[in-house]
Formats: structure tokens, C-alpha cells, sequence
């Protein structure tokens, strides 16, 4: 930790896996990502998990970082503390925008959200956990993609077309605009990415496998 | 109208005796519903809800699978509750045995809860049944006398969602408000809580239940019917954790794989430690969910259900992750955990303050109806 200079932390979140603090370093805004033991699970299975989760998120950011996808900048890791620092995108939670904000502003950021993940797939990156949750929108309708720590590279059309349905499923869930979100999405989505109609073909497949979908609602 | 005992029993022996000759339930359902539309001859006045109160007496039939279930509930208060559970001889539950199993017992245990009554049968101001999810097979038995019953006394028809059900029993036996709901049993596995009008599946099993994967495993290893006890008590002396895949996307989990890691370990390592392992892992799989979803809503309860809620190692587990998020942690009591009919005629209570029926003709079984295809009147 010495060779760091955190002038300033503050706590800001506490999520599922990790507590966020805001600092500074060299004079650049900051978050500090640190990955907290579960008591809950056993240590050893503890520390697996965090330790995959770690490097696949430092991983992955580079990675699409590097193709060009608005992410922010890995500033620096600590494998030994499961900590990471990570440039901070100053803007909101996309979650906390979808019932406040006027839809035609949606659909831009939707049609965005749709570009970028576009942009992902073609490249092979997986997000593997992407929710409202996880976008944070910047300058009112320029969407930043965070959190990778379930991410990973894989060219598998079953992992490209998860990513869509966990992001399907959160939104329907959450909005009654679910049905225009989803247009403007492809429309980015397809957009960005050639083969982006197969992956959405198989989403559907993806989709019938769910229990308990009765038999009319698997042909359709 | 009062009935007596013995005209009750007659229509469920017609019923059964109608099985034995036609061999297919559905012709039992449909000879019933026949009898039944034929003895009274418009639906409007078939059933009398004129004795509606606040505290409704509603009679519950629970039966999905392998539990005969028959509960009398007053408002909030379980009155009676009695069980028949069926124990396959090998191997896990076969539909058909099953559904003879509950044919066998319902009118049995009807017979029970007639005897201790402590109010006339014609107080009773609904029946409640297990519509689905389930097995096809048990469900149609369960609708069938459901529906005898039902036509009998003169009182309307409330078909309930199963996996709901676990959840309004826990909401109604335990303090938890507006819970993020973890469902655990051996047919469904499910992280469920309310949004906008219903309940939504946060997150659910990809392939089979836990339940189901610890029966499987218990199987493989030698274990009784059903495993889920038996490994709880080998994990207690299990030591050395094994390597077994952590299986978890997004809030969804899946056991199947891990089933297959955990039975390729077997006859090299102790009963204990495969045991151990495979509940460490799978359970902790759940719990991150459970925090996600947790940490997600911003829900201040959550609530263990169903029949491997009674595993004192998962709660253990969630009741971490409770308060790792600020939640309090809640669990229903075990004699309630695993199927059973009272959970139906609570469900059945709240649906009945909304008026929430379903006539003779909609009560067709309905073996895969989701938890988030309910429209949920009844929470405001």
C-alpha cells in the first residue's frame, strides 16, 4: 500500500462484494475497490472467489479499455488486499436515472448502452453481469460500463447472449418502457456488431430453457 | 346446507373409484367438473360468498409432488394442519406413485380434520388448492378433490401458485415485511421478492433445485430418501474442504454440474467431506446471490422458505448475509418448511379478502406456472 498516495478516502458505497471509497491519487479523482471477506463462505473458497474476480476485473477493464470502450482506467491493483484503483467516472447510477428522466433522453442512453455492448461482443469481452446496476451515465446521456468482476473473454455466442438476457431480464423488471428500451438497445447493439442478430436469436433460445415457460410461450 | 361426513367421503370415494376404472385423472377432472355443472346449473349462483368476513376459514389442499397436505386456517391462524408424505421405495419421486400416493391420502385426511373440527363444515368460506407448478399427475388428483370438496359445500375455488404460497406463509407466520425471499426446496429454488404488482424471480435455478441436487447426491452416495437431512448430518464431521465449481451467474445459480463434480469424488474421499464440501459450496452460491439481490433492492428483510430452509447450516449462512446488508433475517419454522397444506389455505386466505376465485372451469392444473405470472392483488 505505501507506494500509493490516497490523500483524501472517503467511504461512498457499500455493494454486494466490495466497499467503493473516493479519494485522489496524482491529483485524479478516485475509487478505491476493495473486495471484502465474506464471512458467510469458508475462507478458503473466500479468497478463490475474490482472487478471480480481482484479476478478471483488471483484466477485462484493460482489455476494453484498449478497444476503445467508454470504462474506466485501472490506475492500479493489490492482489494481496484484493484492492483496486480505478479512475472515477463522475456521473450517476443508471438505475437511479430510469424513473426521473424523460424517455425520449432514455432512448439515446439505451441506444448507446447498445453501441458499447455491441462494441464489446464483437471484441469477445463478456461483462458477464450487465445490469442498470452497472452503467453510470455521464454528462446526461453517455453511458460508462463498470464493475467486471464477473467479466471474462470467451468468442461462446451462449456467454454474449447471457450478458443480453441478464440485462433483458433486470430492465423488464424494473420499467414499464421495457418494450421501447429494448428497441432503441438493438438498434446500437446491431449497429456495433455484425453477427448481433444471431446473439439475440439465441438469447431467445436461451430464454425457452427457463422453467416452467409454458409450451405456447416456448414457440414464440 | 349441513353435511355429514359420510356424504363427503362418498364423492371422494366416487372420485377415486371413477380412477380405478378410467385410468387417466383427467377423466376423473372432467367427470367431476360434468357432475358438478350438471347438479348446479349456473356458475353465479353455484357458490355462496355471502359469509365473507375478515377472518375467512379457507380450507388448503397442498399437493405438487410428494406431500398430501389438508389445513384449515381462521384469518392468520392455522387451526389444523395434517400431512401424508410419500416415500419412494428407490430411486426419486415417480409421478404416477406419486399421484396414487395422494389419491390414497386425501380422503384420509379429510377425514382427520372433519373429525377435529371444532365448527360445522359449512363455516369453511373457500377452498383453497395447489394449482401448480408441479407434477401433472399430483396436481390433477389435488384440483379433483379440491374441486369435490368444493362443489359439495357450496364454496368457491381458490387456485394458489405453489412457490407463492411458501412465500405469504412465510410473510403470515414470521414478522418479515416486504422480504427479499429465498425459496429452497426440492423442486424449485428460486430468489424472489416484490415489485410493481407481483413477485418477481430475481434470480432461480438454471437447471435442478437444491433440493433435488442434495437428494441426487444422497442417492449416490448411499444415503436415504431424502438426502438433504442425511448430509447435513454427514457435513457436521466433514473436514477437508475438495474442489467443486462454484456455479453462479449474474443472481442465478446452477447445481447440476456440481452434483456431477461431487459424485466423481466419491469412493476416493470420506462420505463427510464430500458432503461438507458440496454444502459449502452450493450454499455459498446462494448466499451471494441472496446479498446481491439484497444490496440491489435495498429490502430490510429476508426470509428463508421451503424445505431445505430447515438446514441449520444454510440459515446459518443467510442469516450472515442479512446482516451484512442491514437486513433481519427471518426463517420459517421447520414443522411449516417442507410442503404442507397450510401454507395454501394462508395464500388462499389473502386471495379470498381480495376476491380472488377461480371458477370450476379455470381451475385446469397448471404444472409450470411461474411465480412471476401471478398478478398479486392482495399486497398494496
Amino acid at each position: 500500500m505505501d507506494t500509493l498516495i490516497i490523500k483524501q478516502t472517503d467511504f461512498i458505497a457499500k455493494g454486494a462484494e466490495a466497499i467503493i471509497y473516493r479519494g485522489s491519487f496524482l491529483q485524479t479523482p478516485i475509487i478505491l475497490k476493495h473486495r471484502i471477506p465474506k464471512t458467510y463462505r469458508l475462507p478458503q473458497i473466500d479468497q478463490m472467489i475474490r482472487l478471480k474476480r480481482l484479476r478478471a476485473e483488471a483484466r477485462i477493464m484493460t482489455e476494453a479499455w484498449k478497444i476503445g470502450i467508454r470504462v474506466p482506467i485501472l490506475l492500479g491493483i493489490d492482489s494481496d488486499n484484493y484492492i483496486l484503483l480505478i479512475e472515477e467516472i463522475q456521473g450517476e447510477i443508471l438505475f437511479s436515472l430510469m424513473n426521473s428522466i424523460p424517455l425520449t433522453q432514455l432512448k439515446l442512453i439505451f441506444e448507446g448502452i447498445g453501441q458499447q455492448v455491441g462494441l464489446l461482443h464483437e471484441n469477445d469481452i463478456i461483462h458477464g453481469d450487465l445490469t442498470v446496476f452497472n452503467i453510470i451515465i455521464r454528462m446526461e446521456d453517455t453511458p460508462w460500463l463498470i464493475d467486471f468482476g464477473l467479466g471474462q473473454v470467451s468468442t461462446e455466442i451462449e456467454k454474449k447472449a447471457d450478458d443480453l438476457l441478464t440485462f433483458y431480464s433486470t430492465l423488464k423488471a424494473i420499467t414499464p418502457y421495457y418494450q421501447v428500451l429494448i428497441e432503441v438497445f438493438q438498434l446500437g447493439y446491431f449497429k456495433a456488431f455484425e453477427k448481433g442478430r444471431k446473439t439475440f436469436e439465441h438469447m431467445k433460445k436461451i430464454q425457452s430453457r427457463a422453467r416452467y415457460i409454458a409450451r405456447e410461450e416456448r414457440l414464440e | 346446507m349441513i353435511l355429514k361426513r359420510g356424504q363427503l367421503s362418498e364423492l371422494t370415494k366416487f372420485a377415486l373409484a371413477a380412477k380405478d376404472h378410467l385410468w387417466h385423472n383427467i377423466k376423473i377432472e372432467l367427470l367431476v367438473v360434468y357432475v358438478g355443472i350438471r347438479s348446479f346449473n349456473s356458475e353465479s349462483n353455484l357458490f355462496d360468498t355471502t359469509m365473507a368476513t375478515n377472518e375467512p376459514i379457507i380450507l388448503g389442499f397442498e399437493g405438487t409432488a410428494h406431500t398430501a397436505g389438508v389445513a384449515v386456517t381462521r384469518g392468520n391462524k392455522i387451526i389444523i394442519n395434517k400431512a401424508a408424505t410419500y416415500f419412494p421405495a428407490q430411486g426419486g419421486i415417480h409421478p404416477r406413485e406419486a399421484s396414487e400416493f395422494l389419491a390414497k391420502h386425501f380422503p384420509k385426511l379429510l377425514e382427520q380434520i372433519f373429525d377435529v373440527l371444532p365448527f360445522e363444515m359449512k363455516k369453511i368460506d373457500a377452498i383453497a388448492f395447489s394449482q401448480g407448478p408441479g407434477l401433472g399427475p399430483c396436481l390433477r388428483i389435488t384440483a379433483t378433490i379440491a374441486r369435490a370438496v368444493s362443489l359439495l359445500l357450496k364454496k368457491p375455488l381458490i387456485g394458489v401458485n405453489h412457490c407463492i404460497a411458501h412465500v405469504e406463509l412465510g410473510r403470515m407466520v414470521t414478522p418479515a415485511q416486504d422480504p427479499m425471499v429465498l425459496y429452497v426446496s426440492g423442486g424449485n429454488t428460486q430468489l424472489i421478492t416484490f415489485l410493481n404488482g407481483r413477485y418477481r424471480i430475481l434470480g432461480e435455478t438454471l437447471d435442478i433445485a437444491i433440493g433435488n441436487a442434495l437428494d441426487t447426491l444422497g442417492r449416490s452416495l448411499g444415503l436415504p430418501h431424502p438426502g438433504g437431512p442425511y448430509i447435513e448430518r454427514e457435513a457436521k464431521t466433514g473436514r477437508n474442504l475438495l474442489p467443486l465449481p462454484y456455479a453462479i451467474k449474474g443472481m442465478s445459480f446452477s447445481f447440476s454440474g456440481v452434483v456431477t463434480a461431487a459424485q466423481k469424488l466419491i469412493s476416493k474421499h470420506a462420505i463427510s467431506d464430500i458432503c461438507y464440501s458440496f454444502q459449502e459450496y452450493t450454499f455459498a452460491a446462494l448466499a451471494e446471490a441472496t446479498e446481491r439481490g439484497l444490496s440491489c433492492t435495498k429490502k430490510h428483510s429476508l426470509l428463508l422458505t421451503g424445505g431445505v430452509a430447515a438446514n441449520i447450516r444454510l440459515q446459518k449462512m443467510m442469516q450472515e448475509v442479512a446482516s451484512e446488508q442491514a437486513a433481519k433475517f427471518f426463517v420459517v419454522p421447520k414443522n411449516l418448511a417442507g410442503d404442507n397444506g397450510a401454507m395454501i389455505a394462508l395464500a388462499g386466505v389473502n386471495m379470498f379478502r381480495e376476491n380472488d376465485f377461480t371458477s370450476v372451469n379455470q381451475s385446469h392444473v397448471k404444472p409450470r406456472w411461474r411465480t412471476d405470472q401471478v398478478e398479486v392483488n392482495w399486497i398494496h
